[in-house]
């Protein structure tokens, strides 16, 4: 079974780096572990993490679509 | 506490005898030989995007998940809660990197669970057999609680649980719900679980829409719910939290990090990898699950929404009972029916997947390698789909004469023993350099205490650890011994190599982490069966 070249793909592999940005950003509860500034009366705490669950989904996409 | 509820118990009939036609039916969905062990138990690899996407959703979002997310909102807040959020939302960007070269390995060399590999690329049986045990007994208690999950919604509909047959206690109807879910899982296989989690989903995205829609503004907003629950955390202050307190917050990173880490080490979630038709359709879903893990999030702010409500679960039956204690209370009966047929549905699909999964994992490594060696394809499916209703058997007494508390233990200690199988499964999809006797002693290491230190911490996955003089911070023990894991197979391993307790061959070649995606399966194969 033959394989195509993988040139492309080792190119932007690289790109992986940037899922990263997501634990750094989710595992450091002091920078969200407060409830100001809120959204719709929900604390940060809160809020913020359901975002990140929408970015990180965004850059997963990105990065299927770049060929990483 | 629940009187029999007429209307909600019918909408919840209708739709259960909906998913158990369906469950029949899928047999004959996309056709495959089911006397071969690899369409039962991975229905032929046929799987695109679509489908695997409602599979893995239906498979990783469980009845229990459902439950028990929002009650440790209710009972315990912020940590015990809500690090399910950024642990559903770190699992992705794991998978992406990790499941293509799993997915390519296995379809390249006919693999079918996660053993398998392991015994190729270490040549190690030993090794094998122990990730094939690991899996199995930490499927175990799973399985059980998505029992407890239908346990739950019939107990809400007001059912009588406990029916008296020939002097025995018998849940009549679990064991009924049981008995239809062995019979469909056994004819149709992951096929059965893949097309009921089409109508799983859509019931429970609806119901979570309708509950967002309703209850907030019957609450008075989201500030007046975050007021309740600040004022639960004033009146007990020791017990409950709104925010992290400053010595839960290593907890909290340790048991989002470990919980990724560990979820696709489980045999049912690599099942539903392995039962799709490319390395990308997988790769596509890490961007397109999240919308589960969203819906999670807003989940388990119905736990808070219950503490506004005021609502408050007697002790015999404590916060697990907080959810369908607040549908009751809130909203008319046929919706109630709706979403504990939603909630019920939600069980059967992990349900079947794990009794999959880890009737997989027993026909093919221990089975097959130990027992039958020359087992035809056929005995080989036979044995799987014995397997997989003893299993499922296995936890429905489990969860009927087993107290509920020990199998949430169980799969408490299940999360810590599955995260000790990384270095092997996932590690091994990088480098075979490691030593399959190391590995074995990392392994063996980690699980034992990790299993003694539950113990020490009182029945519960977070201790804090004190060597000598120095202690550590209040952490998941998964994590602290998934680090020993890897210090002693690192450590080992060139000592292993030296001293003559030889590698294993690697029988895969590198090629087979990157194939293409499946050839179309041949029109011959199709017309059988």
């Amino acid at each position: 079974m033959s394989t195509q070249p993988r040139t492309r793909t080792e190119r932007r592999t690289w790109l992986r780096v940037f899922l990263i940005i997501p634990f750094i950003v989710l595992l450091y509860p002091p920078f969200y572990n407060h409830n100001d500034p809120t959204f719709i009366g929900i604390p940060f705490f809160y809020w913020f993490p359901l975002l990140w669950v929408i970015i990180t989904a965004i850059l997963t996409a990105v990065l299927y679509f770049l060929g990483a | 506490m629940f009187t029999f509820n007429p209307v909600a118990f019918t909408v919840f009939i209708i739709f259960f005898l909906f998913v158990t036609v369906l469950g029949f039916v899928a047999a004959r969905w996309r056709r495959g030989d089911l006397n071969q062990i690899s369409e039962w138990g991975l229905a032929g690899r046929r799987f695109g995007t679509g489908v695997t996407w409602f599979l893995l959703g239906g498979d990783l979002y469980t009845a229990y998940t459902f439950i028990a997310v929002p009650a440790a909102m209710f009972g315990l807040g912020a940590l015990n809660g809500w690090f399910a959020v950024p642990y559903t939302i770190l699992v992705y960007p794991i998978i992406f990197i990790l499941m293509p070269k799993f997915w390519s390995v296995c379809k390249q060399r006919g693999y079918v669970t996660a053993a398998d590999f392991v015994k190729d690329r270490f040549g190690s049986r030993t090794l094998a057999l122990a990730i094939a045990l690991t899996g199995i007994i930490a499927t175990l208690p799973y399985i059980a609680l998505q029992m407890f999950g239908i346990q739950v919604s019939l107990a809400a509909l007001g059912i009588p649980l406990n029916v008296s047959i020939g002097g025995f206690q018998v849940d009549l109807p679990l064991l009924i719900a049981f008995l239809i879910l062995a019979a469909y899982t056994y004819t149709s296989g992951l096929r059965a679980p893949a097309m009921i989690a089409m109508v799983k989903d859509i019931m429970i995205f609806t119901v979570l829409i309708v509950i967002l829609i309703v209850l907030p503004a019957k609450l008075g907003g989201f500030g007046a719910i975050f007021a309740a629950v600040a004022k639960k955390h004033a009146g007990s202050p020791t017990t409950f939290f709104e925010f992290l307190s400053p010595k839960q917050t290593w907890a909290y990173v340790t048991l989002a990090l470990g919980s990724a880490l560990a979820l696709f080490l489980y045999p049912h979630s690599l099942t539903g990898v392995l039962s799709s038709n490319s390395k990308n359709v997988v790769k596509r879903n890490t961007a397109l699950l999240p919308i589960y893990s969203l819906m999670l999030g807003l989940l388990a702010l119905t736990g808070y929404m219950a503490i506004a409500a005021g609502i408050k679960p007697p002790v015999s039956l404590g916060p697990n009972y907080s959810i369908p204690l607040l549908i009751n209370a809130e909203f008319p009966s046929w919706f109630a029916g709706f979403a504990f047929a939603a909630i019920s549905i939600g069980a059967l699909v992990p349900a079947a997947v794990m009794s999959i999964a880890a009737a997989n994992l027993f026909t093919r490594n221990i089975y097959k390698e130990y027992i039958s060696p020359n087992a035809s394809e056929r005995a080989e499916s036979t044995a799987a789909k014995w397997a997989s209703l003893v299993l499922k058997f296995g936890a429905v007494l489990f969860i009927v004469y087993i107290p509920t508390t020990q199998v949430i233990n169980f799969q408490l200690l299940g999360g810590i023993w599955i995260l000790q199988t990384l270095p092997a499964v996932f590690l091994g999809l990088y480098t075979h350099w490691f030593n399959r006797w190391a590995l074995l002693i990392g392994w063996l290491v980690a699980e034992v205490l990790g299993t003694i230190l539950f113990f020490a911490a009182g029945l519960k996955s977070v201790y804090a650890v004190s060597i000598g003089g120095a202690s550590f911070p209040l952490m998941y023990i998964a994590f602290s011994m998934i680090i020993l894991n890897l210090i002693l197979s690192i450590v080992l391993t060139p000592i292993f190599n030296v001293i003559g307790l030889r590698r294993g061959s690697d029988l895969t070649s590198p090629a087979d982490y990157d194939t293409e995606e499946a050839l179309p399966v041949e029109v011959g194969r199709e017309a059988l069966g």
